[in-house]
């Protein structure tokens, strides 16, 4: 039972950001519209690709393939905003962090709860409008529900995965006067060898291997992937690597928490 | 009278931006990092080309030379905007919060003013990145150099035009940060593939109401062919865009309502 009430404390915090992040109505569509845009780009890139080297498939991809999958990286990509990291550095930097460590709840499973909350506002919408982008440019492709199912579950974990790392990143503040930097490598790392604009499946064989073994590839890739192809083996492939990538980071930002609680001092009056 | 002002901003910009750079410059570890990271960060771009050129070494008459110095002009004007008139960039912000009243009391120009008030130093990163772009491009006779410094100017103004222009919708629709920043990220989107792939409705979209073309396709073409003519385009489409903005900005500025803010500025 109380149990039960420390999870719904924490689905209550995830509905109100949930809420307050869909307020916003315009903002949550224009953020479809830039994944529309991308589509679009992505569609006469791979397009004009195929056109000019006479091909049908890029390994094996048709081009159908391989938008839909950019589309769905995509718009699991752009539901994470706002980003969380700069959230947590604001809030260490104007004092408000010492502030909530004292509140009955546990800071880290705050920002994962509010983090979700602003994932499901926005990956509907996204979704949605990236799937009628993709369906007007290159037409439908066959997802399989065993195919949805497993990419879900992915899913699932590449956001638990991205929370994680963007959570290290904004405990950082404690000791960076800034931590923007961090926050562009972090997803420079992963338009690159996420497969956010160039599919994994196209890098060359060796960096392909090694893309897949970086925690970028299993946020937002493999779930793409795995929902594309509908292939268990595919699954089978990615979820142990998410899963060590999971455990690694979760224990790095446990001790980053605990380094950086250290660093907090409260004066009374 | 209108180029003796023009003349006096200028000076005014940059001794406004040079106190700013200097300002920042005493937390010496913080700005490098910044500089450094961004050029950090801009190397993702060249990875993702230097793969796809690898597999694909030729694109419409495009190889990874001519996607270096796409980033070069890409870098570069993003870097001037960012550095000499980043307030535009957070000017949807200040109109829904109700910030602009400290320029309105000011004896300059209201968009002058509100531009250089801020700038970005991490694009500092941007101009030595677009720089090296430039060098590895292989467009580095003293004629490409000339024509790059020329072209770059006006690639500049289009892209701060259009910022301007999105942004000053926040005067008629109300809370539109979000939104307008999304329409920078489509801008610099658009801008950041070999340019021979648009057609049809894209490629009239990014001549119109996302000038994309003028920021990267038109400047590159120019440069790589050596047409002088299309310089005049350019320079007349900045022109056109600027103006655009202006009224838009203008127009926008009689709807503005004070936020009855006190706010110091040191």
């Amino acid at each position: 039972m109380k149990a039960l009430g420390k999870i719904s404390k924490y689905f209550e915090i995830g509905k109100i950001s949930y809420l307050n992040n869909s307020a916003y109505f315009i903002g949550t569509i224009s953020r479809g519209f830039t994944v529309f845009f991308r589509i679009w780009i992505f569609t006469a890139l791979y397009r004009t690709t195929l056109n000019a080297y006479g091909l049908e498939t890029i390994n094996n991809l048709s081009l159908a393939n391989v938008i839909w999958t950019l589309m769905i990286v995509q718009a699991f990509g752009s539901s994470t905003r706002p980003n969380i990291e700069s959230l947590i550095q604001d809030e260490i930097k104007d004092g408000t962090f010492a502030y909530t460590i004292n509140k009955p709840y546990s800071y880290f499973k705050f920002n994962l709860a509010r983090s979700f909350g602003n994932i499901f506002s926005n990956i509907l919408p996204n979704i949605l409008i990236g799937s009628i982008a993709a369906m007007i440019l290159v037409g439908p492709i066959q997802i399989t529900f065993i195919g949805l199912m497993l990419g879900l579950i992915l899913m699932l974990f590449g956001f638990i995965l991205d929370f994680l790392i963007s959570f290290i990143i904004g405990i950082c503040a404690f000791w960076m006067e800034d931590i923007t930097p961090l926050t562009w490598i972090h997803g420079k790392s992963t338009m690159v060898f996420g497969g956010m604009i160039l599919p994994i499946s196209l890098f060359p064989d060796k960096i392909q291997k090694i893309a897949e073994l970086l925690p970028f590839s299993q946020l937002f890739y493999a779930p793409s992937k795995v929902i594309t192809s509908g292939n268990f083996s595919d699954f089978i492939h990615y979820l142990p690597i998410q899963l060590i990538w999971i455990s690694v980071a979760g224990l790095i930002s446990y001790a980053v928490f605990k380094k950086g609680v250290r660093n907090v001092s409260q004066n009374g009056g | 009278m209108f180029l003796k002002t023009a003349a006096k901003n200028l000076l005014l910009t940059f001794e406004i931006k040079k106190v700013a750079i200097l300002s920042a410059m005493e937390y010496r570890i913080s700005f490098i990092f910044q500089v450094v990271g961004m050029m950090i960060n801009n190397t993702g771009f060249v990875l993702i080309w230097l793969i796809y050129f690898a597999r694909f070494p030729s694109l419409n008459g495009w190889s990874f030379h001519e996607m270096a110095l796409l980033l070069a002009i890409n870098s570069i004007s993003y870097g001037l905007v960012w550095i000499f008139a980043y307030g535009a960039v957070g000017l949807s912000k200040s109109v829904t919060k109700g910030e602009i009243d400290r320029f309105l009391s000011m004896p300059q120009n209201t968009l002058w003013q509100i531009s250089v008030s801020k700038t970005e130093m991490s694009a500092i990163g941007d101009l030595f990145f677009g720089l090296i772009m430039l060098f590895i491009s292989n467009y580095t006779s003293w004629q490409n150099i000339l024509i790059f410094l020329l072209v770059i100017i006006f690639s500049s103004i289009v892209l701060y035009s259009f910022i301007i222009s999105t942004q000053s919708l926040a005067f008629f629709l109300g809370d539109f940060e979000g939104t307008s920043r999304e329409f920078i990220n489509t801008i610099l989107g658009l801008t950041m593939y070999p340019q021979g792939i648009y057609g049809g409705a894209l490629k009239l979209l990014i001549m119109t109401v996302i000038p994309a073309y003028f920021v990267a396709a038109l400047p590159i073409q120019i440069i790589r062919f050596h047409d002088y003519t299309l310089i005049i385009y350019l320079a007349l489409a900045s022109f056109v865009f600027f103006a655009i903005a202006n009224l838009i900005f203008k127009a926008g500025l009689k709807r503005y309502e004070s936020g009855n803010q006190i706010t110091l500025n040191i």
